[in-house]
């Protein structure tokens, strides 16, 4: 009778609480789950080039930097994924890829619908225009539109039916790019040009930071 | 042609580096942290390397002097064993490439490029007293191979080699590196 009172306590507690235990349906979904991600991986990584630092050619050509070279490649890279907060991952990767050149990724980034609203001005931030659009108030073609990253073509009218209280009262008003022209009366952009049309130093000129695609794809390659 | 065979050539080298010593370290010291994946363990108040890690390094090494040797890359040598001194001596001045003494090294001359004029593609170094300044070369991006000692620090060397600097096995390996840069083949 006395011994029922001197049991241990906490170990009875840990086996009978049921938060501890996987049920058998938790631990299928699990299973499927994991094999989704690992069979999607691994499908991916046979297409890839083999990972092997070849050292012989960085030295012939001078660029036994190996240190350095990461510092600057990790930097690029966190500078880009923070300016493009909104982008999701896929989209990230494919710019990242060393498939597509720069003039390719501009055309990528900057037809984007939300980028397009802040080329022209209309919204200040990335954040803004993506809140924009998921309420509603921006329109393609006559259309609405809920996408995002909704990819324009040359001649795509877009309007907005949101307008911020101190839109025109800054000190400071950049002008808009040139592939774009704006309405500032009737808050509508017309998509004119493509801008891979222009040079490279022109398109540099578009981003604050230097977008160095190279060195971010020879990061992604050696790590 | 014979087959380079990995194996055996381990072998080689393993053989003479275990009946000369090659394993031991000479002191205990404390700043064994950094580097403690290089190491067995301790006996005797000595450190033990893992000299199967050393040789992986030193085969990859041997490649990558012999391309550089196909690609006509300038090498610089600093320091040496002390057995084999003269003979290096000799073969080194009549190649392209060039050979310090250890202890007649200047400071900063890799740094200093517009009054030394000494410009390696690759340098290997053999560190029997730890005065050779490896930041130098991480400054000049010129990759660095040495022959090295649990003394000796190695934040900045790229290929470190863990031997017994006073063994046999250790002469023979560095020999080995000087013959594959200078053949012709």
């Amino acid at each position: 009778m006395s011994n029922r009172r001197y049991k241990p306590r906490l170990k009875r507690g840990v086996f009978e609480n049921k938060r501890f235990v996987l049920t058998t349906k938790k631990s299928k979904s699990l299973q499927k789950r994991k094999w989704r991600i690992a069979s999607r991986n691994f499908l991916n990584s046979q297409s890839l080039e083999p990972l092997i630092r070849n050292d012989l050619v960085l030295i012939e050509n001078k660029l036994f930097d190996l240190r350095k070279s990461y510092k600057r490649g990790l930097l690029l890279k966190q500078q880009t994924s923070s300016f493009l907060g909104t982008f999701s991952k896929k989209k990230l990767r494919n710019i990242f890829s060393s498939k597509l050149g720069l003039k390719s990724v501009c055309n990528l980034i900057e037809t984007r619908l939300d980028m397009v609203l802040v080329r022209s001005n209309l919204v200040k931030t990335l954040y803004q225009a993506r809140w924009c659009i998921a309420s509603g108030f921006v329109l393609v073609n006559n259309s609405s539109t809920r996408v995002h990253s909704h990819q324009l073509r040359v001649g795509d009218l877009v309007c907005l039916n949101y307008r911020e209280n101190d839109f025109f009262n800054s000190i400071v008003f950049n002008l808009p790019t040139d592939f774009l022209e704006v309405n500032y009366n009737l808050l509508s952009v017309v998509v004119v040009n493509y801008p891979s049309l222009k040079s490279e130093k022109e398109m540099s000129k578009l981003y604050s930071f230097f977008l160095g695609l190279d060195d971010i794809t020879n990061f992604n390659k050696m790590n | 042609m014979k087959q380079f065979n990995e194996v055996s050539f381990k072998k080689e080298y393993l053989k003479e580096l275990l009946d000369s010593e090659g394993f031991l370290g000479t002191t205990s010291s404390e700043k064994l942290k950094d580097s403690s994946g290089f190491f067995l363990g301790f006996r005797k108040g000595s450190v033990i390397f893992d000299l199967e890690q050393s040789l992986t390094t030193f085969i990859k090494v041997l490649q990558l002097i012999k391309g550089c040797n196909a690609s006509s890359a300038k090498l610089l040598f600093v320091g040496c064993p002390h057995s084999i001194e003269h003979i290096v001596q000799k073969e080194l001045n009549e190649s392209r490439h060039a050979y310090i003494n250890e202890n007649s090294w200047v400071l900063g001359s890799l740094t200093n490029y517009n009054q030394s004029k000494v410009r390696p593609d690759l340098i290997v170094t053999f560190n029997r007293t730890c005065t050779f300044p490896s930041k130098e070369c991480f400054k000049k991006d010129v990759p660095l191979i040495s022959f090295v000692d649990e003394t000796f620090d190695i934040t900045y060397v790229d290929y470190p080699i863990f031997v017994n600097l006073k063994s046999k096995g250790a002469a023979k390996m560095y020999y080995q590196l000087i013959k594959q840069s200078i053949s012709n083949v």
